[in-house]
């Protein structure tokens, strides 16, 4: 349903190119969930918003790659056409629902003119009822009242699930939640997620699910992207990508978690250093700095993804296999 | 609301008093004195005379009673009568403040309607040709002493086009025309000055909407809108200029001072009988009834210009209408 191939984000400024998606390639199938991971940096969010080009500035663009969504290539859609997808078959949850969310139009205004805008089988009549229903739908009590409050008189659980319910209301085909439960505290996370489950299994909404938090993905994704740097550095079902981790950087991320991999150990271990800026990559592989099984071959070629067992791909030396 | 609005009315009263205290200081400490102007050119006047001009005009107290005085007669809504020609000084403020209230309303009402386009347009066009352009031309709004332009359009529009009156808001043969030929003549006479007043504030308050604009483009609802998949027309008008604009109306409260001083200059230069016009003209023949009555007028205006900017900001920005918070 969504395949993206050899996606280039760049920044292109007057003096220098920088890459913040580089050769990034995945496909998501209609009614599965697909969840992308790494640090903050590393171009989870940059791949997200490439998907319908809500690129934040005139300098970023798509240098390269297709992304085909049912049969028609968005990345080289025109912007008038690829308006419609937005919002209508294509849809977003973002990270911080305090600011995601207009503050000076009430809730109603707001779900309204996504309603109003794709959804013209809804009488103009039946449309304030209809929101409620959506509303009460994603969990909201006392959704009545809540539609005629402005957002910041809303909990941060709340503002996210109407972000939700307004995405869900076009019924897309594809919903793109990027880092949806990182601004919430851990009860109302779980809630989310589990709301995400019960809409795909009720709509058969595809979801690519963006998290920094391993466990959540591996909790509800099919199909795990972990992404190092701008690239994908291992790609795996991901029942298989928790029971064996093979790149050394997803590795590191469940070292780093506390719980069943941390009991052995008294301590957490910590990933040292950080996500290179996109622009200052190191030349090899992209993670050698920070690998603590770096040898000579990481500092100089950079490995390409290489397909293991069970359709596991990697891009380490470590690993031989059938490139991709 | 109520209470805030009435406890901000109360307020207004201790700092009306201190404005005045320190305007009538500064007026009494300013070098030259009202009988100056009557007595300084002629020679032949006697000590005695003098004295006797200082006395009645009651110059000879000390000036804590003077200021006592003033403001015993003051809260009686009397603001004394004029040194130079007698008259009231309420009576003269009266006639005198309709054409600068219209002048200042009509500037306002020109810089709003072209600075926020101005402003818009640029945020919406950042770092193109455009955007460029208009910076060229507000920074060279902001540095063109007003005075100047004034007297570079009066050569332009009445000297060589002699398309537009150069000064007073009325023409000779006013009494003869009729009722629409006088609102014509009217308008013809305001439109200068009311460009000038309006050129200043021109080039600010586009740049403040620009900037203003710019930043609400970057917010993360504007991309939500834009994941609605919402028109460019309606991000821009109804998602980001109803943030936009909230700023702005703060700063349309504080511009009112600036109206009311850049009226002096205007009305002085087109030779508007208006209160800015009959300020000039007060200070320098150091009529301090008058001075002391438009600055506290002036005073009135600005604080009233503040409370009502306060108040229209908490209409418009939700979360300060609705107050309560919820987690």
């Amino acid at each position: 349903m969504l395949e993206v191939k050899n996606l280039k984000t760049y920044f292109f400024y007057d003096d220098k190119i920088i890459p913040a998606v580089d050769e990034v390639s995945f496909s998501l199938e209609e009614g599965s969930i697909l969840g992308m991971v790494g640090e903050s940096g590393c171009g989870k969010t940059m791949t997200a918003l490439s998907i319908t080009r809500l690129l934040p500035s005139r300098n970023c663009k798509i240098a390269e790659g297709s992304i085909v969504f049912n049969g028609i290539d968005l990345a080289s859609l025109p912007e008038d056409e690829l308006r419609k997808k937005r919002g209508s078959e294509i849809s977003y949850v973002f990270q911080e629902p305090a600011t995601s969310l207009n503050p000076v139009l009430r809730i109603e205004e707001q779900m309204k003119e996504v309603i109003f805008l794709h959804r013209k089988d809804i009488a103009a009549a039946k449309r304030d009822a209809f929101i409620v229903e959506q509303l009460t739908e994603v969990g909201i009590r006392n959704a009545q009242k809540k539609v005629k409050c402005f957002p910041h008189q809303l909990s941060g659980g709340e503002k996210q699930r109407v972000m939700i319910a307004m995405a869900m209301v076009t019924r897309p085909k594809l919903l793109i939640a990027d880092e949806p439960t990182t601004a919430l505290d851990v009860t109302i996370q779980a809630q989310i997620i589990v709301l995400l489950q019960e809409l795909r299994q009720k709509f058969g909404v595809s979801i690519l699910f963006i998290s920094h938090d391993i466990n959540v993905i591996g909790e509800l994704a099919d199909c795990v992207a972990v992404m190092y740097a701008g690239q994908i550095v291992e790609y795996a079902k991901a029942e298989r990508l928790m029971r064996q981790p093979q790149h050394p950087y997803t590795q590191g991320l469940f070292e780093c978690l506390p719980g069943a991999w941390a009991v052995k150990r008294s301590r957490l271990n910590v990933l040292c250093g950080e996500v290179p800026k996109a622009g200052c990559f190191p030349q090899g592989c992209r993670f050698h700095p920070r690998c603590p099984k770096v040898f000579d071959r990481c500092r100089k070629e950079m490995p390409a993804l290489a397909r293991q067992k069970e359709n596991q791909e990697v891009r380490c030396w470590l690993y031989s296999g059938s490139e991709i | 609301m109520l209470t805030y609005f009435l406890r901000r009315l109360f307020m207004l009263i201790p700092l009306l008093i201190g404005i005045s205290l320190i305007s009538f200081l500064v007026i009494h400490l300013a070098p030259g004195k009202p009988t100056d102007v009557q007595l300084q050119l002629n020679q032949k006047v006697s000590l005695q005379v003098r004295e006797r001009l200082e006395k009645l005009y009651g110059l000879d107290e000390p000036l804590p009673v003077q200021y006592a005085k003033w403001l015993s007669r003051l809260v009686r809504l009397d603001f004394g009568n004029s040194f130079i020609d007698n008259r009231p000084v309420m009576t003269m403020i009266s006639e005198r403040i309709p054409v600068t209230l219209t002048i200042n309303l009509f500037s306002l009402l020109l810089i709003l309607l072209i600075a926020v386009p101005i402003g818009v347009f640029s945020a919406v066009h950042e770092d193109t040709f455009f955007d460029r352009a208009m910076t060229v031309f507000v920074f060279i709004g902001f540095a063109m002493p007003t005075f100047w332009l004034a007297l570079l359009l009066m050569k332009f529009f009445g000297v060589t086009l002699h398309c537009l009156p150069v000064s007073g808001i009325r023409s000779i043969s006013f009494e003869y025309y009729s009722g629409w030929e006088k609102f014509i003549d009217y308008l013809r006479h305001l439109l200068l000055p009311v460009i000038i007043s309006a050129f200043t504030g021109l080039a600010g308050l586009s740049r403040y909407m620009r900037t203003s604009m710019i930043n609400v483009l970057h917010q993360d609802y504007i991309r939500t809108a834009k994941a609605k998949g919402l028109p460019q027309r309606r991000i821009y008008f109804r998602h980001a200029m109803s943030n936009a604009l909230l700023p702005v109306i703060t700063l349309l409260g504080l511009s009112v001072p600036g109206l009311i001083g850049g009226s002096v200059i205007a009305e002085s230069i087109f030779a508007i009988p208006g209160m800015g016009k009959l300020f000039y003209d007060a200070v320098m023949s150091r009529d301090y009834p008058v001075i002391m009555g438009v600055l506290v007028i002036g005073t009135l205006l600005t604080l009233v210009g503040n409370l009502a900017a306060d108040l229209a900001y908490s209409f418009a920005d939700p979360r300060i209408r609705t107050g309560e918070q919820s987690g």
